[in-house]
């Protein structure tokens, strides 16, 4: 009973609070219900992106705007509005609640926890937001570590930098991505996973992963899963974008994986043909270039003098056959500051990370490296470009002169360097070493199968004996003389 | 059916004219029909709809009350409505 009045109470103040006023509001009628997407005449004065509510509580978004009539995508169940049912505009933008409150949370795109938890945020932010201007702008220069030695040491991503991920199916590449917000521990950075269209069950062992490495303390998992609306799917990047942009506001940086692009066009093909777009090349929509192009403009780095802050994107893209010349590979190649290139070879090789050199690049992160990282990388780059131009030629060749052999052995040498285990990140000082001793030639003598077991090794020796060493090496970013006699010591220890 | 290009814009004309004129019509839905002077009376206190032209609908759904509604804008000062709100707000208060 005590409940009730209280409930009562609660009734009673909602009510007494707001004082009957008369209000107008648009309005208008459903005239079709289509996949995902109504049309609705009336509603003369809405706009687009403008909330809209059906009566069963329901609602949509509007997403195209006709001669005389609306198109709205609705975010929920579409089969509980019927063809003659009111619709109201509510006059707001399509916007979602933001805040410190979600970190450690699996949500929907429209920050509603799938935990069924009542999360308590202060603020909301619009999906769509146009991006940083020029003015308000810095170029890349702080590292992000993904703590992969490959990407590290030859494809290096800056804070602000869009990277992307592009492979076959099961090449690693969610992996990579995975292992990059587990290194950001102790970083400061805040990282969002987006899912777009995945297999719950595969968002499932992503969050177990992050979990079981203590990545979800700083973590958001934005979630639309393959069984969700293509609505939810086409919104959840933005989402994703504008709870990060809430943190770099605060001046924060903010890493965000949009897993996967590909089904993202998928989504918005879906909702364009419905409302009957004219399709143009393999049936996607005419501009499904700005599609993305809108998505990624808004990670940035801004100037201190703005407040500081970044939004490092990850997007991840799947090809079909290792065709990076389709549709949709080819627009966000365009887009994004270089790529990442993932192959089903070298996987199946037992090269993984998989990531073929070669044909990966990044066109800033350059110059966010740090001088430890180029001290070793530079020597690196050229060993495998060598390595490479040979190793298609001399398997033609039986006798080969000493140089040439001697290439081709650094090369393996180093190859087998840049593999490491999944989930298993290493920090600055780690990576620094074990490149060292590779550009070096301290592991030329060593047979190729033995390289793991000694890096293995190696890494343990550091962790102990070279404890001192790291702890430098992590805090000034820069090797001297002196570092170097020391890790030729540390090195010689090991082998 | 072909039609003339020139007749094609007098149509055009004619019939956002009809439009409009449409547009300009007030609709007033209430329980029960209205007599003129209530009508009048409605008239005096909303501006908007003083010199337009007003259709009496009778909708018994809505209890009490009337709903007033000018192309695709619309007041809800229905019973109806009312009921609904309360209705969604002891929802969220619980």
């Amino acid at each position: 009973m005590k409940l009730f009045d209280q409930y009562l109470k609660e009734v009673e103040k909602e009510l007494g609070a707001k004082k009957d006023q008369v209000k107008s509001t648009e309005v208008g009628t459903v005239i079709e219900v289509k996949d995902g997407v109504v049309i609705a005449t009336g509603l003369d004065n809405s706009f687009y992106g403008e909330l809209i509510e059906f009566t069963t509580g329901v609602q949509g978004f509007v997403i195209e705007l006709m001669e005389d009539s609306v198109g709205i995508v609705v975010l929920g169940d579409y089969l509980t509005v019927e063809a003659g049912s009111r619709v109201t505009a509510t006059g707001a933008i399509l916007s979602l609640p933001v805040g410190e409150e979600l970190l450690g949370h699996v949500v929907n795109p429209l920050s509603e926890s799938l935990e069924n938890l009542k999360l308590k945020t202060k603020k909301r932010y619009p999906i769509e937001r146009i991006a940083s201007g020029v003015v308000y702008r810095k170029s890349v220069s702080v590292p992000l570590q993904t703590g992969i030695k490959a990407i590290d040491a030859l494809i290096p991503i800056g804070r602000g930098q869009r990277e992307l991920i592009i492979g076959d199916r099961t090449t690693g590449k969610t992996t990579v991505a995975i292992d990059t917000i587990i290194n950001q521990k102790g970083q400061d950075v805040i990282c969002i996973y987006c899912a777009i269209g995945q297999k719950n069950a595969k968002v499932a062992q992503v969050v177990e992963t992050l979990k079981s490495h203590g990545a979800m303390d700083y973590t958001i998992v934005v979630s639309s899963s393959a069984s969700d609306s293509a609505a939810l799917q086409y919104l959840s990047p933005y989402s994703a974008t504008a709870i990060g942009e809430y943190f770099l506001d605060q001046g924060k940086d903010v890493l965000v994986v949009y897993d996967d692009l590909t089904k993202h066009a998928w989504a918005y093909r879906q909702i364009s043909l419905i409302l009957r777009r004219p399709a143009g090349r393999e049936a996607y929509p005419g501009d499904v270039f700005y599609l993305h192009s809108r998505l990624l403009e808004r990670a940035c780095r801004v100037d201190e003098k703005y407040g500081g802050g970044s939004i490092t994107a990850l997007p991840i893209i799947e090809t079909l056959d290792n065709d990076i010349a389709a549709y949709i590979p080819t627009n966000v190649i365009s887009i994004t500051d270089g790529q990442l290139f993932l192959e089903t070879d070298l996987f199946n090789n037992g090269i993984r990370p998989a990531i073929n050199v070669g044909n990966s690049v990044s066109r800033v992160g350059g110059s966010a490296q740090t001088k430890a990282m180029k001290q070793v990388s530079g020597r690196l780059k050229l060993d495998l470009a060598q390595y490479r131009a040979l190793a298609a030629f001399s398997q033609f060749e039986s006798d080969l002169d000493a140089e040439t052999k001697q290439f081709l052995n650094r090369g393996s040498k180093t190859t087998q360097v840049l593999k490491q285990n999944k989930h298993d990140v290493y920090s600055l000082a780690e990576e620094v070493a074990i490149l060292w001793a590779a550009s070096k030639g301290h592991l030329d003598s060593l047979e190729t199968d033995k390289i793991v077991d000694f890096e293995k090794d190696f890494i343990d020796v550091m962790r102990t004996k070279g404890k001192d060493w790291m702890k430098r090496i992590n805090k000034n970013k820069i090797m001297d003389d002196k570092d170097e006699k020391e890790l030729e010591k540390l090195i010689k220890s090991a082998l | 059916m072909k039609i003339n290009s020139l007749m094609k814009d007098e149509l055009k004309k004619h019939f956002l004219e009809k439009i409009k004129e449409k547009n300009d019509e007030v609709t007033i839905v209430s329980a029960y029909s209205l007599s003129k002077s209530e009508i009048d009376d409605l008239k005096s206190t909303l501006p908007e709809i003083k010199s337009a032209k007003v259709n009496n609908e009778v909708d018994e759904t809505l209890i009490a009350g009337y709903i007033i509604r000018k192309g695709s804008k619309m007041i809800d000062l229905s019973l109806q409505q009312q009921l609904r709100k309360l209705q969604q707000q002891s929802h969220e208060a619980v």
